[in-house]
């Protein structure tokens, strides 16, 4: 599976997993993988085995920002390789998530 | 069920017939392979029995020729043999059979044959109706598509601008393109460009699409700056986007007259900006969100101006370009590879062409993954030459006047440019010589605007480092102004010719010594005076008061 995701016991700790492609294939496990959380958690999304991500996932990207509470969300973005870094540079994403 | 029953031996097709009668099928005979061809063609039976042995034609080959002429209907033959059982079901299974019953004819055998051959029948009428329906709406499907597909193309790609000035090649993943370009004239002089790629392709980012045409057209031709354009965009979709869709865009405002390009990256790849003796000297890079992400009151814009010198190329591209694959998807078309294309081709008349030559070769014309737009857009292509000339028609509203003042306050709040130009343009609906009009008007109010109450100095714009500071200044200048006006006065007189539009724009500033600029020539490197020039070329009588603060034009239209 691409996408999992794993919370602290009470769930105010959340971090998603993506591994390989990230595109729109996986739109609906992504979606899923946050879904039960609550709004106000922080999320940590590790993409430190994510290959590629193309710009649907970017838009996945925002779908969680929004879940987490938009401009009041805390999402950490952590172990990009250097081509998503750039994807995610050229986006300016680093003005909306923490990229680490 | 409509059955042919074929069988060299008289005897043996009337008992058959005979005993198919009583289970109420219809029933017809022929006796050899080539009969049982000719009652075919009169009238397809549901089911065939076909003997094997034969004279004239056996019923392998009648078998053979039947299913091939009916290929795609499913005319079902169940051979009729006395040949041991094994060998002759895989022998008419081999020759294109669908079933096998031995002689002597068991007759409770033969019904259960034939109502499981029913049951195939139905099924397969079923299957044929749904693909008939499917057909159908496949046609109307693509139909629609193809209409849509040319709508869209007008809409998007429409581009009413010298081929000499902007070239484009573009190349859809999909029916439909989530890429956009346009290309307006603006009424206050220059021409805006956006080339644009929201998020995905096909349908819905096609979709995505219309809203920007509008605002973008719209507000273009009214005269609006490209910072306003892009505000009202992303206003727009913002609002009307699902959340995750965005529009990742370069924004460019070619200004020939002055020399100089504003251009905004938001989400695009390096927009590169070259010159055809030099090569690449900027690169620029998104330094922007994309559009829709979030509300204007969060995103923070960064324009960059660029001076423009002849030879100067601007080439824009959607990140299709790059992420295009060479035919075996082991390898990115690429940056390095883009610019190793433009270094190797600066003197190519169409970079458009030679990326696209070289794209085609690295893909093998395989078909891509996602939209690819090449935009070129050539700065220094001479201006459209633009004439004015007066006639009796410009001048059906008859005689008119109206003056406009703007204070610091509203000189800081909106950009005043439009305003002049929707007054003008509802007076003057028809004027033939609008173009030029509101050119000359923009060009005054330039002047007014940057030398008289914002005491700018034209002779900084000369060096490309002084050209960006003057535009920080002026900037910076507009935002902290809390004194100054301008004034304009537009009244028309009929007159023999046509009509005398007479245009004073008065500002608060000191005033120059006109007399050593009026001068000057068109050659003189100086903006102000290029603008003043410009002004001079359209106009009868240009003059000044004797401050210098306030210029007086007639105009002939």
């Amino acid at each position: 599976m691409p996408v999992s995701s794993t919370n602290t016991d009470d769930g105010s700790k959340v971090s998603i997993i993506v591994k390989g492609r990230f595109d729109f294939n996986d739109h609906t496990e992504f979606r899923e993988s946050y879904q039960g959380y609550k709004s106000n958690a922080s999320y940590t999304l590790d993409m430190n085995d994510a290959e590629y991500m193309d710009s649907s996932a970017l838009g996945m990207l925002l779908l969680l920002r929004e879940h987490a509470g938009g401009d009041n969300a805390k999402i950490d973005v952590v172990g990009c390789k250097p081509e998503i870094k750039k994807i995610l540079a050229i986006a300016n994403f680093q003005k909306l998530f923490d990229i680490k | 069920m409509k059955i042919l029953v074929v069988d060299d031996e008289e005897l043996n097709a009337f008992f058959l017939k005979k005993m198919l009668e009583k289970d109420c099928h219809e029933v017809s005979v022929a006796y050899d392979g080539e009969q049982a061809i000719a009652k075919v063609e009169e009238d397809i039976p549901d089911l065939i029995l076909m003997d094997i042995m034969m004279p004239k034609m056996d019923g392998y080959e009648a078998t053979k020729i039947l299913k091939g002429k009916y290929e795609g209907k499913f005319l079902p033959i169940i051979f009729v043999s006395a040949l041991s059982a094994n060998e002759a079901l895989i022998n008419c299974l081999e020759h294109g059979g669908d079933d096998y019953i031995s002689k002597p004819i068991d007759r409770e055998v033969l019904k259960a044959k034939i109502v499981a051959m029913e049951r195939t029948i139905r099924l397969h009428q079923t299957n044929e109706n749904q693909n008939k329906i499917l057909k159908k709406q496949q046609v109307y499907l693509d139909e629609e598509k193809r209409i849509a597909e040319e709508i869209f193309s007008n809409l998007i790609h429409k581009i009413d601008l010298d081929p000499d000035f902007v070239r484009c090649y573009h190349k859809p993943a999909d029916t439909f393109n989530g890429d956009v370009f346009l290309a307006v004239n603006s009424p206050r002089g220059g021409v805006n460009i956006l080339l644009g790629d929201f998020t995905g392709h096909g349908l819905v980012a096609a979709i995505c699409t219309l809203p920007v045409v509008d605002v973008f057209h719209a507000m273009s031709t009214k005269g609006y700056s490209i910072q306003d354009i892009l505000y009202e965009i992303n206003h727009k979709i913002h609002h009307l986007l699902p959340k995750g869709r965005f529009l990742a865009v370069n924004l460019i405002h070619i200004n020939k007259n002055e020399g100089y390009m504003e251009i905004l990256n938001a989400g695009m790849p390096d927009v590169l900006h070259y010159n055809k003796k030099t090569g690449i000297k900027n690169r620029i890079l998104s330094q922007n969100i994309p559009l829709g992400i979030i509300g204007n009151g969060g995103i923070d814009v960064n324009f960059q101006m660029c001076e423009l010198e002849p030879g100067d190329r601007v080439f824009a591209y959607s990140d299709g370009l790059l992420e295009a694959e060479d035919k075996n998807g082991k390898e990115f078309y690429g940056q390095d590879r883009l610019e190793t294309v433009i270094e190797n081709n600066l003197d190519s008349l169409n970079m458009v062409d030679s990326v696209k030559t070289d794209l085609e070769n690295f893909t093998s014309y395989s078909d891509y993954d996602d939209d690819v737009s090449l935009v070129e857009i050539i700065c220094d292509s001479p201006r459209k030459k633009l004439s004015a000339v007066p006639t009796k028609e410009n001048c059906i509203n008859g005689n008119w006047e109206f003056s406009l003042r703007l204070d610091h306050q509203s000189l800081k709040k909106e950009d005043a440019v439009p305003v002049i130009i929707s007054m003008l343009m509802g007076i003057d609906k028809k004027n033939t010589n609008r173009e030029v009009l509101l050119l000359i008007v923009t060009e005054m109010f330039n002047n007014a605007l940057e030398y008289g109450v914002l005491k700018l100095e034209s002779a900084k714009k000369n060096t490309p480092a002084g050209f960006e500071s003057y535009y920080q200044q002026k900037k910076m200048r507009l935002q902290t102004l809390n004194e100054g006006y301008i004034n304009f006065k537009f009244s028309q007189k009929e007159s023999e010719s046509g009509g005398k539009l007479y245009v004073s724009v008065e500002d608060s500033g000191d005033g120059f010594d006109t007399s050593k600029e009026m001068n000057e020539t068109i050659e003189n490197t100086s903006t102000r005076i290029h603008g003043l020039s410009l002004i001079k070329s359209f106009c009868k009588h240009v003059d000044f008061n004797d401050k210098g603060n306030e210029i007086r034009v007639e105009f002939e239209c």
